[in-house]
């Protein structure tokens, strides 16, 4: 048996600041550096933004803004770098809807320190996310839940999931979609909440 | 830089893409046309990064997760019923819900037993639990040794309550395994034991009439192989280990895995024989979660991913080039 742990796989794919990035690799940077932030930078977004309805459409200007800066060049600490982004895109935001007044945005470093607490150990992650993927599954919609559980369990295609589920699979295309969205959002966006024990 | 709206309807493509990608069939032609979707913009690919990595974290999880949605109830599974045939006399305990604590509690050195396909959960009055699987024979010492376990044949998954004065041991063949406070797995073929530690500290060493000299002490992600004679250790990552578990919610986890040591593995629980006719299939490697009840379905997929030729008998399922 000649496994290697994942410490040393994910230690050979890190990326070197400064460096430019192709797509694959700026892929996985993304997933492995930035996406984990994803909770953090929402509540940053909410903090500081009114409407409720537009933080999505924000993160995502975010994460191009920050993808489209690091392909050309990695920075040396992707969390500054995230939230440094953020803030230049509400006051960019702001500068042009005339919404807040400008102080409105805190102090974007002195946040992004406060949060820079260390995380949990590795193996406690991978221990908690059976219960967050569990959690996460529960509070789908019930319909979207089915369908991707019939998926990922099952192992069943779109068309024997409309079969099973008795329903056509322009349906099942939206469940999924939709159960799609709704995990990233908790699986990401999400503070893993404290564990418990049982 | 994107407008809101924008950002929007990009969102649901991608979502829209990434069902496509991983519940449908997916052809080059599909992945093509994703290409060039993608290459239209950073907006399109942070959008199906994202959702991208969320269902590849799904794949990986599913099999961990501590509940299967109840499509059958339990006690009409396969294992389940044949099991409750087995042990008619427990079933009116165990629906009462008193069987499981008293199970160690009489004079008697007790034998746990689990047919082919079978699976159950042994609670000790400590707190311990042990979770027998698939054709597993399983003795347990009785009174103030109601913790020296010894495992016959099978498999059998440790959670054990810690307690210094009565070290928890499982005596198989000639080696034993001493927990220190620990949840561990062990699994005996006919010429092979597998020790896998998953938590907490154990020791691995020989039984006390034993020739075997080797002791070993293990820290979660060791795993201790004993075959011929030799005692050897190994690491396994985290996710190999409790792959290995998905017995416990139903499912096999196969994580590159030959086709023949697939079938192995369905075969260990009953239903229909699956056979790999021809030596070219039995050496592709498949990954992904099963139901261990349900070869059908795993036959299914290997056809749909391998385009194998998959014969349907009553009393097993052949597959072949």
């Amino acid at each position: 048996m000649a496994e290697t742990t994942d410490t040393t796989r994910e230690d050979a794919g890190r990326i070197r600041p400064g460096a430019a990035m192709n797509t694959s690799e700026l892929e996985a940077w993304f997933v492995r550096e930035v996406l984990p932030l994803e909770a953090a930078l929402m509540q940053f977004l909410q903090h500081n933004w009114r409407n409720r309805s537009d933080i999505a459409d924000l993160r995502q200007d975010v994460y191009e803004r920050v993808c489209l800066a690091a392909q050309e060049q990695a920075p040396d600490n992707t969390k500054a770098f995230v939230f440094r982004t953020a803030r230049n895109l509400l006051v960019d935001r702001i500068r042009r809807e005339h919404v807040v007044p400008i102080e409105a945005v805190e102090d974007v470093d002195a946040l992004s320190m406060a949060m820079d607490e260390p995380g949990p150990e590795r193996a406690t992650i991978a221990r908690d996310e059976l219960r967050r993927l569990q959690a996460a599954l529960d509070r789908l919609p019930p319909r979207a839940r089915e369908a991707i559980v019939l998926g990922r369990i099952e192992g069943l295609q779109g068309n024997e999931i409309a079969t099973r589920m008795g329903i056509t699979e322009g349906v099942v295309s939206r469940h999924l979609a939709s159960g799609i969205g709704a995990l990233a959002d908790m699986l990401y966006g999400e503070d893993a909440k404290p564990r418990r024990t049982p | 830089m994107s407008e809101g709206a924008a950002q929007t309807d990009i969102a649901a493509q991608a979502a829209d893409w990434t069902q496509r990608r991983h519940f449908w069939n997916w052809s080059d032609a599909d992945q093509a046309q994703l290409d060039a979707w993608l290459a239209q913009s950073m907006a399109h690919r942070v959008a199906y990064w994202r959702l991208n990595a969320t269902v590849e974290r799904t794949e990986r999880l599913t099999a961990l997760k501590p509940q299967l949605p109840e499509r059958t109830p339990f006690w009409q599974r396969r294992g389940w019923t044949m099991t409750f045939r087995a042990v008619a006399a427990l079933i009116v305990l165990a629906a009462i819900g008193v069987a499981a604590t008293e199970y160690a509690s009489k004079p008697a050195p007790q034998v746990f037993a689990t047919t082919i396909g079978g699976r159950e959960v042994i609670r000790l009055k400590d707190g311990s639990e042990i979770e027998l699987n698939t054709d597993t024979v399983l003795k347990i010492a009785s009174g103030a040794s109601a913790r020296d376990v010894t495992l016959e044949k099978g498999e059998a998954y440790f959670q054990i309550r810690h307690n210094a004065d009565h070290p928890f041991s499982v005596t198989v063949g000639d080696h034993r395994v001493v927990d220190l406070g620990t949840r561990f797995l062990i699994r005996k073929d006919d010429n092979a034991l597998e020790v896998s530690l998953i938590e907490g500290r154990a020791r691995f060493d020989a039984t006390p009439q034993s020739r075997v000299a080797r002791s070993i002490d293990m820290k979660p992600g060791d795993v201790v192989v004993a075959k011929n004679g030799q005692v050897r250790l190994t690491r396994k990552p985290e996710r190999a280990l409790v792959s290995q578990l998905g017995w416990r919610n139903g499912v096999i986890v196969f994580d590159s895995t030959q086709l023949a040591a697939a079938a192995t593995e369905f075969n260990r629980y009953g239903g229909k024989r699956l056979v790999i006719a021809d030596s070219a299939a039995a050496k592709l490697k498949i990954e992904g979660t099963f139901q261990l009840n349900n070869v059908e379905a795993f036959a299914d997929a290997v056809q749909v991913a391998f385009g194998l030729h998959v014969e349907n008998r009553s009393d097993e399922i052949r597959i072949s080039h």
